[in-house]
């Protein structure tokens, strides 16, 4: 049986987070809003409109381009596509057809164990064909025979970028959006919640045999609303053409659609394909320029990309992938822990210990933002020293985190205020522990008499005693010492 | 001398000055239109009356009591001491190309004849704020396609004041046709291709193209997005001048709107035009065009009373000081109406996508569960035949497989028209012009029904007219005398962008030298006893 | 002299007659092979019936039967005059211009800032709609088949 490689190709539709439209000021995000109030006369398309392009969708675009390596073009024009559909209301989309703002550029995708099918984990490189600007459409929602359209979409800004065909399964295809999904926030451009529609995925499919150079007749799948639906829908298309090859069928150039509820594709009429859209400059706006200086302004805050960051984690603080990637999921917490690990001065992976379990739980559960806790870098920083005083003990200090939360007090002050600090000297905990013998005759005589493995429920009970706060192997250094008298 | 035959100044002034209130001035105005204009149009207008064939049906919509609101705020305005701004009280009328917000805004075709605009254009909304009293909508060609406003769903169409059996020119034929007839004493109208120019030259008013992105094209309804440039008509330059200092600047909602100074043009009408160097080009003293069988290009000469016209002219400004340059070359001239048939079809294609039944305008009432019959219908219907012919001929030159052919290449040859312009204007080249003098039309107003339907012979009317419009230079056309059958006589001024206050201070000039000139005693045939 | 410009308009008058005249007739146009410019195969250049019921059908119109002869002899006429074009020798270096007047950096407007502005009047958009029901603007199904 031979053996077939897919070749995929992933084009994207980014919806970006700029307050108003691309060519008009109506809210850019009108998610909440009933139908048909987000609208104007320009991006409605009436007699007489014109077309006046946002700033902002220009420089969140070129960040975009930088964080893919792609280069972006001094000049940039700015084209009309034109087809009828009732959610175009001018009857043509403002688009960028054959000189877009960023040609080029790439990824370097970390493919997981878990995402390999030979179980090592590697990198896939994927190199971008064009970034370019255009303007969203409406919606339209079926209702007994009719369509009911709804403006409130219509202009949003939209950032469309195409890969070239690099990616080589499902998988690959699925880390890609996920790593471009926390690109976008991580630039903060996007929402890039597939399920609100702000981040749009279209798949490129066709099967070769391995080995092989060519290029064969693909298919367009359309409509996933997941990247597990991507990863379902792309599975399941090459298992197809894979059947169909084998079968000795031809692959045609059909468009796809995925049905969610049925978890299958469907094939669609194909009308757009049809049509010639006849593409123009758009003679309502002018060239796009971008000036070396423009730039050099749009690019003066450039963070460092999220991989890029997740690889010096692991270099720099002698972290495991595992951690890096955890605490580089989102920039807020990346930029906390830095800050934390400054303010330490002691072993990165302690930070990262108590980052990646405890406070991040924290962060979900009560939906925080890294950047606007009380429970400052600063704070937590000071409570693993105390900690690693003995100042308090590691329980103490669990429980002092959410505290510090809430209160924004630092964990010094809360420990004075509370007297949280851990009970080590020797004659309080003696105290403690005599007490806590003389009051359990008969778990000491069942101690004595071999049951060794008592001395845990001893400190447990001065720890009970002692409110959490006793040094819990100094006190089983006493009750031991205590037992065997 | 009625107050509604003043002109624009001598109004405003009068007004300022308390000599006649706004509202006296309107009544004169809607007396006159009473008088002359006839039936507005309409769409469904039954059969021509012979009283049709001798008024002159500028308008389209009347607006009479939004005009006397108006009127009525100037003076109370004026009354209290306050300015109401440069065109205080002055009546005017809209090429119903327009958006203007609660009126019909039809643009002469069935598909927007219930199109009540929900904003108002921007040269429109400046001109209220400078205190002009808005009459009304005045008719077109349909879709601004043509150049005799014939093709109009709103008829019976407007018709020459000089000689209502002859077409009043177009597309901006209603706003020539109010001015000539005393009806308003400004007109906003809109140039593609000769649009304001023509009609001007036709119906003996002063009509000006600004450089393309001089005024806002926010809420004109779009023919050719790089062509369009709305414009004033009016009695002379002087009035001309005060209307472009009111619409001309940027506008936030144009992006192609240019980002230059305003001038006074007023200011600059008074100069000498002494040394001022005027040139004459053989190449539009002719109508150039091919031998379909051989390819070889004929020229046939325009009239020689048209000729003659321009050549006075030339004697006028060589005795006002100026220098007179002859036979500069402008060698694509000839080029300007293929180019022109390109690039304003696959434009024009295109805006006419949203014409659609859905979103506003006219519908089909035929019921359809089927979304392409309801667009084939609704635009089959809605739309008349020149707007059809262009749409067609757009999807035809701007199809993929013809792309390259035909509109890449004629955008190529605008650029040698552009260059032609570029050579002539050079300050440091051979001609140094400041501006180019020649016929506005190869000839004068033609006689109702003659010409239309023949789709090539009317655009190539606009032959002299049209390269203006794709180098995107400025133009005026202003009364240069009559011919033997009593029509006026367009003369044209071409200049480098930006310059339409030399082109006014010139037709300003040219005005003053002839102003006993008897040709000027001669009034349009419509105001016979008035 | 006004003899002579009834004459001279008259010429024009004569010339279209001719230029109808011609029109009417077969005429393979021929055509210049140029440079790397591809020609179609059929040097017929002529819009025929089914290219224009083709272009017809595209542009979302419904024509009558009178309409469509005029449309169709009209768009032929005006081809030929578009022909003109091909015979122009244009260098290739020769930029296409999409404006006449040229932008510069200072001429041009700026770019627009990132600001809403809710529009006065969003009732009034949608009540131009000929169908309206719910805020919805209600247009007839695509037909569209989804088939396996």
């Amino acid at each position: 049986m031979a053996e077939y490689e897919a070749v995929i190709g992933l084009e994207t539709h980014i919806q970006l987070n700029t307050r108003s439209k691309v060519f008009c000021s109506c809210k850019a995000d009108s998610w909440e809003d009933p139908q048909n109030t987000n609208i104007c006369p320009v991006c409605t398309g009436l007699p007489g409109v014109l077309p006046v392009l946002n700033e902002d969708v220009v420089e969140k675009a070129v960040l975009l381009a930088e964080a893919m390596h792609a280069q972006v073009q001094p000049i940039s024009y700015f084209d009309r596509k034109n087809y009828f559909y009732p959610d175009l209301p001018k009857g043509y989309q403002i688009t960028q057809f054959d000189k877009p703002i960023a040609v080029g550029g790439h990824i370097d995708l970390p493919i997981p164990e878990t995402a390999d099918p030979e179980g090592k984990g590697y990198i896939r490189n994927v190199r971008i064909h064009k970034l370019h600007i255009e303007e969203d459409a409406g919606k339209t929602k079926n209702a007994r025979n009719q369509r009911l359209v709804d403006f409130n979409r219509c202009g949003v800004p939209l950032v469309e970028m195409v890969t070239e065909p690099d990616l080589r399964t499902a998988d690959e295809a699925a880390q890609y959006l996920i790593r471009l999904r926390q690109l976008l926030r991580w630039l903060g451009i996007s929402e890039a919640d597939m399920e609100k529609g702000n981040l749009r995925c279209d798949g490129n499919v066709s099967i070769r045999l391995k080995g092989s150079e060519v290029l064969n007749q693909k298919t367009e799948i359309k409509n996933v609303n997941s990247i597990d639906s991507l990863r379902d829908a792309i599975r399941k298309e090459i298992d197809r053409q894979i059947r169909e090859v084998e079968k000795g069928n031809e692959i045609h150039a059909w468009t796809l659609d995925w049905d969610e509820d049925a978890g299958v594709l469907r094939k669609m009429r194909s009308k757009e394909t049809e049509a010639d859209y006849r593409y123009f400059r758009e003679p309502d706006l002018l060239p796009l320029m971008i000036s070396a200086e423009w730039k050099r302004e749009i690019l003066k805050e450039f963070p460092e990309r999220p991989l890029d960051r997740r690889q010096r984690f692991c270099d720099q603080y002698d972290l495991p992938v595992y951690d890096a990637d955890i605490l580089t999921l989102e920039r807020g917490l990346s930029e906390y822990f830095e800050e934390a690990v400054k303010e330490y001065q002691g072993e990165p992976k302690k930070v990262s210990n108590w980052l990646m379990n405890d406070v991040l739980r924290m962060i979900k559960e009560q939906r925080l933002e890294p950047r606007a806790m009380q429970l400052t870098p600063a704070f937590l920083a000071e409570l693993l020293r105390l900690v690693d005083a003995g100042t308090i003990n590691i329980t103490t200090g669990k429980s002092l985190l959410q505290i510090v939360q809430d209160t924004g007090k630092s964990p010094a002050k809360l420990v004075e205020e509370q007297g949280l600090a851990q009970v080590n000297d020797d004659a309080q905990l003696g105290v403690i522990c005599s007490k806590i013998i003389s009051e359990h005759p008969k778990e000491v005589s069942a101690f004595q008499n071999g049951k060794e493995s008592l001395i845990g429920w001893f400190v447990g009970q001065v720890m009970r005693e002692s409110r959490g706060k006793a040094d819990a192997k100094m006190a089983k250094d006493i009750l031991t010492d205590l037992l065997n008298k | 001398m009625q107050l509604c035959d003043l002109s624009a100044v001598e109004i405003r002034d009068h007004i300022s000055s308390k000599q006649a209130s706004a509202l006296e001035v309107l009544e004169s105005c809607l007396q006159r239109i009473k008088q002359v204009d006839g039936r507005p149009g309409e769409l469904e207008s039954g059969p021509e009356t012979k009283e049709d064939t001798e008024r002159v049906h500028a308008f389209i919509t009347l607006t009479e009591g939004a005009a006397r609101s108006q009127a009525e705020m100037v003076d109370k305005m004026i009354a209290n001491g306050e300015d109401p701004g440069l065109l205080a009280g002055v009546p005017a009328t809209i090429k119903d190309v327009f958006c203007v917000k609660d009126t019909p805004s039809t643009i002469g075709s069935r598909i927007l004849a219930n199109f009540i605009s929900p904003y108002t254009a921007t040269p429109v909304a400046r001109m209220r704020s400078a205190g002009a009293v808005v009459l009304g909508k005045v008719n077109l060609d349909e879709f601004t396609y043509g150049s005799s406003t014939e093709s109009s769903a709103f008829q019976p169409s407007t018709r020459n004041p000089w000689n209502t059996g002859r077409v009043p020119g177009g597309s901006s034929g209603g706003s020539a046709a109010s001015i000539a007839a005393g009806e308003a004493a400004l007109s906003l109208g809109t140039d593609t291709a000769g649009s304001i120019r023509q009609p001007a030259a036709f119906c003996g008013v002063v009509g000006l193209k600004p450089t393309y992105g001089r005024v806002s094209r926010y809420g004109l309804i779009a023919f050719g997005s790089s062509l369009d440039c709305p414009g004033p008509l009016a009695k002379n330059a002087k009035d001309a001048a005060l209307m472009l200092c009111v619409i001309a600047g940027p506008d936030l909602r144009d992006a192609t709107g240019a980002n230059v100074p305003v001038p006074d043009y007023l200011e600059l009408l008074e100069k000498e035009i002494k040394g001022k160097r005027i040139g004459l080009s053989p190449d539009y003293f002719q109508i150039t065009f091919p031998n379909l069988e051989t390819g070889e290009y004929t020229q046939q000469p325009l009239p020689i009373e048209i000729q003659e016209a321009v050549l006075r002219a030339a004697d006028v400004y060589r005795s006002l000081g100026a220098e007179i340059i002859e036979d500069v070359p402008m060698p694509n001239t000839r080029y300007g109406i293929p180019v022109y048939f390109v690039i304003s079809r696959v434009e024009a294609a295109s805006n006419l996508h949203r014409f659609d039944g859905v979103k506003y305008g006219y519908r089909t009432s035929s019921e359809t569960d089927d979304l392409k019959m309801l667009y084939k219908k609704s635009r089959g219907e809605g739309f008349g035949l020149q707007p059809k012919l262009r749409i067609l001929m757009g999807m035809y030159v701007s199809a993929a497989q013809y792309s390259e052919q035909y509109y890449q290449k004629a955008l190529q040859v605008r650029t040698l028209i552009r260059r032609d312009f570029e050579r002539a204007f050079d300050p440091s080249g051979k001609y140094k012009l400041d501006a180019l003098l020649t016929p506005t039309t190869p000839s004068t107003a033609f006689p109702m029904k003659d010409v239309y339907g023949d789709s090539v012979l009317m655009q190539y009317a606009d032959q002299l007219a049209v390269p203006a419009n794709h180098a995107g230079i400025p133009g005026i056309s202003f009364p240069g005398g009559l011919d033997a059958d009593g029509l006026p006589i367009g003369v044209q001024l071409l200049g480098p962008d930006f310059t339409e206050g030399v082109l006014l201070q010139l037709t300003h000039a040219y005005e003053q030298a002839t102003l006993d000139a008897e040709w000027r005693t001669i009034r349009p045939a419509v105001l016979k006893g008035m | 002299m006004g003899d002579y410009s009834i004459v001279a308009y008259k010429g024009l008058l004569e010339w279209i007659k001719r230029l109808r005249s011609i029109m009417n007739s077969d005429i393979l146009l021929e055509v210049r092979n140029r440079g790397d410019l591809q020609y179609m195969a059929n040097l017929k250049q002529e819009i025929s019936r089914e290219t224009f019921d083709h272009l017809v059908e595209l542009a979302a119109l419904e024509l009558g039967e009178d309409e469509s002869d005029y449309l169709l002899t009209e768009l032929n006429k005006q081809l030929s005059a578009i022909h003109e074009l091909e015979a122009i020798d244009v260098d290739k270096d020769v930029p296409p211009a999409s404006h006449g007047v040229p932008y510069t950096p200072e001429s041009s407007p700026q770019l627009r800032k990132d600001e809403w502005t809710a529009c006065e009047d969003a009732d009034a958009i949608i009540e131009q709609s000929p169908v309206v029901e719910d805020r919805f603007i209600i247009v007839p199904d695509i037909p569209h088949t989804t088939l396996e």
